[in-house]
């Protein structure tokens, strides 16, 4: 608890710590776009769904200054080590939350096209898997701030759930389709949310990739002592 | 070496922080908690002597800076001193500075917010945009409302959040701070989802068996009045229909309970190896029964944090759920290990199964350094295939045409047993391949020395 690290020079301790609050905003952000998108389908809102159309802007904005910051913070700290990693890993992550805005703002847009169509009741399975895809990227998130590698191995093993569950859903939407072909439009958007949810999840894996690249300085993927731990 | 702090005399000036924080503390906290106003002032006392400790710059020169010391670590250690009452103090505070830096936590809110860190921003923290505006307006000087917001992670929960403005007088030029109260409000907010999930989950399960049971009193009622043989088989079925609505309302009563504390973790100590062993003591007869053999690994008290009514459960339902999927005339095998350090790859390593198994995270465990007791449950039941497994400890998720959907099986014991879990703050993992069996493991943090 008692420790503390600090560098010689506290502006440069101000731009990582910048760099820390810009990435927790944008990824506050789309952890709301992700849930706000989710709800909007289960609710029927399409007001809300504007909404999180309206935040991506906001969201891509963020990534563009959290881009710019790093690459001063690059060319005039030169950072080492593990500053260096956290600064790639910075760059890295903001990328990856700004493709699951882009994914929320698309599951927004279909939300409002399946809200002009006649009530059906699949939105079961599609807020399951938002659920879980949420917990997944708070946990990444919570993992990528507090520099939490175990915490960002276990949300990475876990991506397997999102993965099994958007399969089962697309049997179930499958069957659906088959058996009543007027569904066909409703199911179809309803894939492509779960899709789109399903990729949320992989992002929130590659945040961990890089927070266990940032901490351990070696790549997740070719960490030998964690063979055979995910089909992957 | 730190550099010694100096001694400060209580002056004028700081007699007006006292008074100053005080005066915010006063009014802020006793709305805010209820505190009674005895206690509020305690408070606002300590909180005024931290702020006298904390006389001394953050600001230093960067020749300061380099010479050999922190100042953040001077400070820090000055603080861990002079803060030894503050600690003590259950409710979660926190002193945010000019820079939204964490500078100070008690342990309350260090466990709140799992800082492990001072002198990280506080969005390190928490994420939610409208906590920062408060502290930015409090930071400002400015008066803000409470904001609640949602965390996931370990466990659902809602915290209120109230942010006041001070600037201590002891600084000059005065330097705004900000003095943050943070208090779990779970239970007002999930209590009415949760009231209505669950009068939703009884009113839908209890249906089917009051039909049943209508179906065959009218039946008694009507033609088979006078016909014994008939009467004697519908009552033994109305029986196993009554006894179902019981452990149902049972199950029910019991998944609410948990659900109530859950955000609160256990701080007793309970006995593992005492939990298993009455787990099967009960099953004893069920499983002669079917001639399933149960057999029990481990040494004699495992010492774990955790409610020992708790834990017996987990370990009933555990076992009910094995000895329902398994064939009779098979075996059951119950272990518990100790380990010194548990990582997230561990528990699947050496395990029996061939490499087809397919494995699951049900709750993921946070991982304190410490040592932690493992608990195995495998049986040689047929073993779950992949699409199921996402959805096991789902409430009233039954695999169709399974042995529980027909025999005992509310559809709850697994989601008892995920939420024990969750609220002790350890792990479940499940392991089953088709014709293999399937494996449930329980990682639970050891009782301290």
């Amino acid at each position: 608890m008692q420790k503390l690290v600090d560098h010689i020079v506290s502006g440069y301790d101000d731009d990582l710590n910048q760099l820390t609050t810009m990435l927790s905003e944008l990824g506050g952000l789309v952890e709301t776009m992700t849930a706000d998108s989710v709800r909007s389908i289960k609710k029927r809102d399409s007001d809300l769904a504007e909404k999180v159309v309206e935040m991506d802007k906001r969201a891509n904005l963020l990534q563009e200054q959290i881009d710019e910051d790093a690459l001063r913070l690059m060319a005039l700290r030169h950072p080492m080590a593990t500053d260096l990693r956290r600064t790639i890993g910075a760059i890295r992550c903001a990328n990856d939350l700004e493709r699951v805005g882009d994914l929320a703002e698309g599951i927004a847009r279909r939300a409002i096209s399946i809200n002009k169509e006649d009530k059906i009741d699949l939105a079961k399975g599609v807020s399951r898997i938002g659920k879980l895809v949420k917990t997944q990227l708070s946990g990444a998130l919570d993992a990528l701030l507090r520099e939490d590698a175990e915490k960002a191995l276990q949300i990475w093993i876990a991506d397997e759930d999102v993965d099994e569950m958007y399969n089962a859903i697309f049997r179930e939407l499958l069957t659906y389709m088959m058996g009543d072909p007027r569904t066909i439009t409703a199911c179809a958007s309803f894939l492509f949310v779960a899709k789109n949810l399903e990729r949320i999840g992989d992002h929130a894996t590659n945040i961990c990739e890089s927070v266990y690249f940032t901490v351990h300085g070696k790549q997740l993927v070719n960490d030998a002592s964690l063979e055979g731990q995910r089909s992957l | 070496m730190n550099p010694e702090p100096t001694n400060r005399r209580l002056s004028v000036q700081d007699l007006t922080v006292v008074l100053t924080v005080s005066l915010i503390s006063l009014l802020g906290l006793s709305f805010l908690f209820s505190v009674p106003l005895g206690g509020t002032l305690t408070l606002a006392a300590l909180m005024a002597s931290i702020l006298i400790a904390y006389g001394f710059s953050d600001d230093k020169t960067p020749s300061e800076r380099g010479s050999g010391t922190s100042p953040f670590k001077a400070e820090q250690d000055y603080l861990a001193a002079q803060a030894n009452m503050a600690d003590n103090i259950t409710d979660a505070v926190a002193i945010i500075d000019q820079r939204e830096r964490v500078i100070y936590a008690n342990p309350a809110a260090q466990k709140l917010l799992q800082i492990t860190n001072l002198g990280r921003p506080l969005s390190t923290y928490i994420r939610e945009p409208t906590v920062r505006a408060v502290v930015q307006d409090a930071l400002k000087g400015d008066k803000t409302d409470a904001v609640i917001y949602h965390v996931e992670n370990p466990t659902d929960s809602y915290i209120r959040v109230t942010a006041s403005p001070f600037t201590p007088d002891v600084f000059d030029p005065p330097r705004p701070m900000a003095l943050l109260f943070f208090y779990d409000v779970t239970e007002y907010n999930l209590v009415d989802s949760q009231r209505a999930d669950f009068l939703a989950n009884a009113s839908h399960e209890l249906k089917t068996p009051v039909a049943s049971l209508l179906g065959y009193i009218e039946t008694l009622q009507g033609h088979a009045k006078d016909d014994p043989e008939a009467r004697e088989k519908f009552l033994g079925i109305m029986q196993s229909q009554a006894e179902r609505m019981q452990r149902l309302i049972n199950d029910l009563l019991s998944l609410r309970r948990i659900e109530q504390v859950e955000h609160i973790a256990p701080n007793e100590t309970a006995d593992l190896h005492l939990a298993a062993k009455a787990a099967i003591e009960a099953e004893e007869i069920y499983a002669d029964k079917r001639r399933i053999k149960m057999k029990l690994k481990s040494k004699k008290k495992c010492l774990v944090v955790g409610h020992q009514d708790e834990l017996i459960q987990l370990a009933l339902n555990l076992l009910d759920n094995a000895l329902k999927i398994s064939a009779d005339g098979t075996r059951i095998t119950l272990s518990i290990d100790y380990t010194e350090k548990w990582t997230p790859g561990q528990a699947f390593t050496g395990s029996s199964f061939s490499g087809l198994a397919s494995t699951r995270r049900i709750v993921p465990v946070s991982t304190p350094e410490r040592p932690h007791y493992i608990m195995t449950i495998r049986d040689q039941g047929p073993g779950f295939s992949r699409e199921h497994i996402p959805r096991i400890g789902e409430r009233f998720y039954r695999i169709a045409g399974d042995l529980s959907s027909q025999d005992k099986g509310t559809g709850l014991g697994l989601a008892i047993v995920k939420h024990i879990t969750r609220r002790h703050r350890g792990g479940l993992l499940i392991q089953s391949a088709r014709g293999e069996g399937t494996e449930f493991t329980v990682i639970l943090p050891s009782a301290p020395q």
